[in-house]
């Protein structure tokens, strides 16, 4: 069709295209009269929406590029839609779009309101606002000598603590070593949780964490204290003016230390079991928070897990890595606990009988039953669930460290796979989306183009 | 011949599971097959697999041949490969075009990357019609440098195998030269006439009545009293008060002294230009959010921490693209994603400090990538004129006290990235995504060859470019990191190295000529002996190097004492 088509089919091809791009496929095909496509059509206009989504993208690398950025944003490719003569459409859910009759689409208007608006806003603790652009000059070089050997130490000691934020950073000291009342601690951990000044404050709060992390074994530390840790770790890392990032370093291996310890409490403590469960807890939504933007932190946790379940370790570090592993959600469950799985149920299995070993096989029951959300196609559904959390939407590969860290409440939502790249991805991602794939010649065409696509896409992203 | 197997790959196509390992392997194992009938038959249809199957004999030759003589030959390959693959798009045969893509992509994407990108945007007939980068294939020819040895090879395994369709293709498309940059096919566009231009400093009698332009009187109302000083100042040698001792003579531009200039704070990671003015006593930053700041270096600082705060001035409705100092160090001029060129005044007083946009010139179409003016170092028009360049292909020159352009010009394939004047303000120096620079006439009005020099020697896309101040040489860099080098007068390239992992982002002139600085998103400040670039022999090693940790180091620029100043963002 493609070869002999006039001007007018020619236009109408790409009206189509124009629309497929928008993801406004469903309301064409709820169109009346319904327009049927034939696969020649479709192939013609899988090859039309594959030019225009190249053409998209690579306005918006050049945006990237100008602005001096490593990765794709949202804005670029919305500043991308713009100069090509569409509305800034990306990140917002299909849904909301609606298709008009020459291809283009609009947002849907809506109505808010404000009395809801306000207390949601109201409800919100503040961010601190980031610090001004400022200048700041310094000498590279002097006559082709490196200038900088001085000024680098100078910069890496950390001013002392005022007055009052030595009484902050004791308040949480008291708060983990169990020496206040429950209400005060909670009061702490909130405060951890939402206050917006905690910048200056978190080296001190980092080296705490693993000063603490680090006497986990001792017998002196009851294991009560430990989950207070643990809490108090979870709690600084979902701050979002703390500026946590700069001390993942300290907070992840404090964290994976409750989480695999050889000996937690002295080691007669029943309650260690709780200990590496909160931490798991903690590891996972570390990750969850900050995977996309540091991408080797989830392979280093990953790494430190399955050291530890390959390891001769004690069977509770196991439960721990085992148990850490399941919070990570399925995808991380189904790539690296299911070959281990048969040999850990074995080696549980030949533990005496106690509550120890009840609790063990409890976590590979558990962890099966993980492991059977993990199949293709449910990954995915979870991920569309969880991109659109809270009105604020997600673009893929939109790492943009100057902004503050977006909250997700329903971490359940958005857990699991959820950067998934590449071939089988790219396929799979496609055909979950429409289960109706096989029926429609035009989204099985379009299907073969996303693996092209998620190819050419991933350069892009570098 | 190799026969296609076009009847297995249309199962495949239905298969669940598509093996793509498979199909290369029957194109080149096959050799000796008997030819089935119903295959001989598709073969007849598709005369153009016979090319894909042609270019899979090739290029297994040239990847068996000696070392030697496949360093040469390897830049024959790509002109095959894109037009083997235009073939098969031509005739309709898009499955086929888009796995003959998959199969010897790869071995392209390192070198010709951008290029390969516009093979993939063109995949349907339909397309391709209207596409730039085709149009450019079927109008230009590809420049590759083939020594004696490997010419001989080459015809002579040609002749033997009986490739007529590469043979065609290397007769129709590709030129062979004798000497230049062995294994890289250069596209090379129409022939330009080598015309007359004026090159070097300007003359005394040039500086006094600026001819060439028509710039008219500075008569028009808005702004004008305001840019008048700044236009008639006298050439004035810039000095860099209050932060290099006034007793010291020029710096070594070899053993460099950089200035860093650092962008710290919250909205660090959003400044997307930086630029110092010559006398060092101001700096200009652009940033993505589509806010401009100027800063006085020399100024009180805020708190011991040697910061300088400064407030943010919005004119631009898009991300700021790139910024220039205009004659001196009181006019700034910044380019915007939304096509539009801002003239700042960095002295006028506002509610919160000092900078106020004077003008807004709506210079391009689509977003404007790039504007320059002459500092006042330059010399002529330093402060009047300024050039920009776009995301449209073209390229202009304004004059400050005019909204519209005096001059537009068109002849680039793609987005032109940067733009810079000629140091006698004759010429234009720009550089595109097509990977190539040209060199533009501005004295001609209308109807003569404006395209003065087309320079190339990329294969990738060119992002800055700069001239000496001898106005003799000119030199670019480009996203894979190369550093190229041009002899203006002559048109061909003096230099080209890899000076950078990844993209580069800058590259500037030394006051004294002899050293280029670039920078790059690698994190590294290089400073490059332009003599020892020029001379033959292996790639020389930087006179100065130095890397931050990781963040990109985004503009260079030498103050005309040739003190180095490199901006950047610092993450805290």
């Amino acid at each position: 069709m493609a070869d002999d088509a006039d001007t007018n089919a020619t236009r109408l091809v790409h009206a189509w295209a124009a629309a497929v791009c928008r993801g406004a496929a469903p309301q064409l095909e709820a169109a009346n009269p319904p327009m049927a496509l034939d696969p020649d059509c479709a192939e013609a206009v899988a090859v039309a929406v594959e030019r225009r989504l190249r053409t998209i993208l690579d306005a918006a690398a050049q945006r990237c590029r100008r602005r001096r950025g490593r990765r794709l944003s949202g804005d670029d490719l919305n500043d991308a839609l713009e100069s090509l003569g569409d509305e800034r459409v990306l990140g917002h859910p299909r849904r909301s779009l609606v298709a008009t009759l020459n291809g283009s689409a609009t947002l849907e208007p809506k109505e808010l309101d404000l009395d809801a608006v306000e207390a949601e806003a109201r409800q919100r603790a503040l961010v601190a606002a980031p610090p001004e652009a400022a200048l700041a000059l310094s000498w590279l070089a002097v006559d082709g000598r490196d200038a900088r050997e001085d000024s680098k130490t100078k910069e890496l000691k950390t001013p002392p603590l005022r007055r009052e934020q030595e009484l902050y950073v004791r308040a949480v000291d008291d708060a983990i070593l169990g020496k206040c009342d429950e209400a005060r601690r909670r009061e702490v951990f909130r405060s951890l949780r939402r206050d917006a000044g905690l910048r200056p404050l978190a080296p001190h709060l980092a080296a705490l964490a693993s000063r603490e992390a680090a006497e986990a074994h001792k017998t002196s530390r009851p294991c009560e204290q430990l989950r207070y840790v643990a809490t108090f770790i979870r709690s600084l890392s979902m701050n979002p003016g703390a500026g946590v990032e700069f001390h993942l370093h300290q907070l992840v291996p404090a964290a994976l230390t409750l989480v695999v310890a050889r000996k937690l409490g002295g080691g007669d403590d029943p309650d260690h079991w709780l200990v590496r469960e909160d931490a798991s807890r903690c590891v996972a939504s570390i990750c969850e928070e900050f995977g996309d933007r540091f991408t080797d932190l989830r392979p280093r946790v990953v790494q430190t897990l399955c050291g530890a379940l390959d390891s001769d370790k004690p069977f509770a570090t196991k439960y721990g890595a085992l148990q850490c592993l399941v919070a990570l959600g399925p995808a991380a469950l189904h790539r690296y606990a299911e070959p281990r799985l048969t040999k850990l149920a074995n080696a549980f299995a030949e533990l005496p009988e106690s509550d120890d070993k009840r609790r063990c096989l409890d976590a590979i029951v558990s962890a099966r039953r993980g492991l059977r959300g993990a199949a293709p196609g449910s990954c995915f559904q979870e991920q569309t669930a969880g991109t659109y959390v809270e009105g604020e939407w997600r673009a893929v590969g939109e790492v943009e460290p100057s902004r503050p860290p977006k909250r997700f409440e329903k971490a359940d939502d958005v857990r699991g796979g959820k950067r998934k790249r590449g071939h089988d991805g790219a396929a799979k991602n496609v055909r979950a989306a429409r289960p109706d794939a096989k029926e429609d010649p035009l989204l099985e065409a379009l299907g073969e183009r996303a693996v092209a696509l998620a190819d050419s896409g991933a350069a892009v992203f570098i | 011949m190799p026969p296609r197997k076009k009847p297995a790959a249309r199962k495949k196509r239905k298969a669940p599971e598509p093996e793509p390992e498979a199909e290369p392997e029957a194109v080149e194992d096959n050799e000796g097959a008997v030819l089935d009938t119903s295959e001989a038959d598709l073969k007849a249809r598709f005369a153009s697999t016979k090319t894909a199957t042609e270019y899979a004999q090739f290029h297994g030759w040239v990847e068996r041949c000696l070392e030697a003589a496949r360093a040469d030959l390897s830049g024959a390959l790509f002109p095959v490969f894109a037009h083997c693959y235009c073939s098969l798009v031509d005739e309709g045969n898009t499955d086929e075009a888009s796995r003959f893509l998959e199969r010897w992509a790869p071995s392209h994407d390192d070198r010709y990357a951008s290029y390969v990108e516009s093979l993939r945007r063109a995949s349907s007939k339909a397309s391709s019609k209207r596409d730039p980068f085709r149009k450019r294939l079927a109008k230009s020819k590809f420049k590759v440098c083939l020594g004696k040895a490997a010419r001989d090879l080459l015809g002579d395994f040609l002749i033997r195998s009986e490739l007529t369709a590469v043979l065609r293709i290397l007769n129709n498309f590709v030129e062979v030269e004798e000497e230049g940059l062995k294994g890289v096919a250069r596209l090379v566009d129409e022939d330009v006439v080598l015309t007359e231009v004026a090159l070097g400093v300007p003359t005394r009698s040039e500086l006094e009545t600026p001819s060439g332009l028509n710039v008219p009187d500075f008569s028009t109302p808005y702004g004008a009293s305001l840019l008048r000083d700044a236009c008639r100042r006298p050439l004035q040698q810039a000095t860099e008060s209050g932060l290099v001792s006034r007793g010291r003579g020029p710096l070594d531009a070899l053993k460099p002294t950089v200035l860093g200039l650092c962008i710290v704070g919250g909205d660090a990671q959003r400044v997307s230009c930086v630029q110092g003015s010559d006398d060092t006593t101001r700096c200009i930053a652009g940033f993505a959010d589509s806010t401009v700041r100027i800063w006085r270096p020399d100024a009180v600082e805020d708190d011991d921490k040697n910061r300088r705060p400064s407030k943010p001035l919005a004119a631009h409705v898009g991300g700021v693209s790139s910024v220039s100092w205009a004659g001196g160090s009181r006019y700034a001029l910044s380019s915007g994603n939304d096509g539009a060129v801002v003239l700042w005044d960095a002295d006028a007083p506002n509610d919160e400090g000092e900078g106020a946009p004077l003008q807004r010139y709506a210079a391009h179409a689509d977003a404007c990538w790039s504007v320059h003016s002459p500092s006042s170092s330059d010399s002529l028009g330093g402060g009047r004129i300024f050039a920009t360049g776009g995301a449209d292909r073209t390229c202009r020159l304004f004059s400050t006290d005019r909204t519209r352009p005096l001059r537009i010009f068109a002849g680039h394939w793609s987005d032109v990235t940067s733009v810079k004047i000629h140091p006698n303000a004759h010429s234009i120096l720009s550089c595109s995504r097509d990977a190539t620079c040209r060199l533009w006439d501005v004295r001609v009005d209308g109807g003569g060859p404006l395209c003065a020099r087309v320079l190339d020697a990329a294969s990738s896309e060119l992002v800055r470019c700069d001239i000496s101040t001898d106005g003799a040489s000119a030199c670019a860099v480009s996203t894979n990191g190369m550093l190229h080098v041009w002899d203006l007068a002559s048109g061909k390239t003096t230099a080209s190295i890899e000076a950078h992992a990844g993209c580069a982002y800058a590259c500037a002139f030394s006051a004294c000529g002899a050293a280029i600085a670039t920078c790059g998103r690698d994190g590294s400040l290089k400073v490059w002996d332009v003599a020892l670039l020029q001379a033959k022999g292996p790639a020389p090693a930087p006179a100065f190097s130095s890397s931050t940790s990781d963040r990109p180091v985004l503009d260079v620029r030498w103050t005309p004492g040739n003190l180095l100043l490199a901006g950047g963002a610092l993450l805290e």
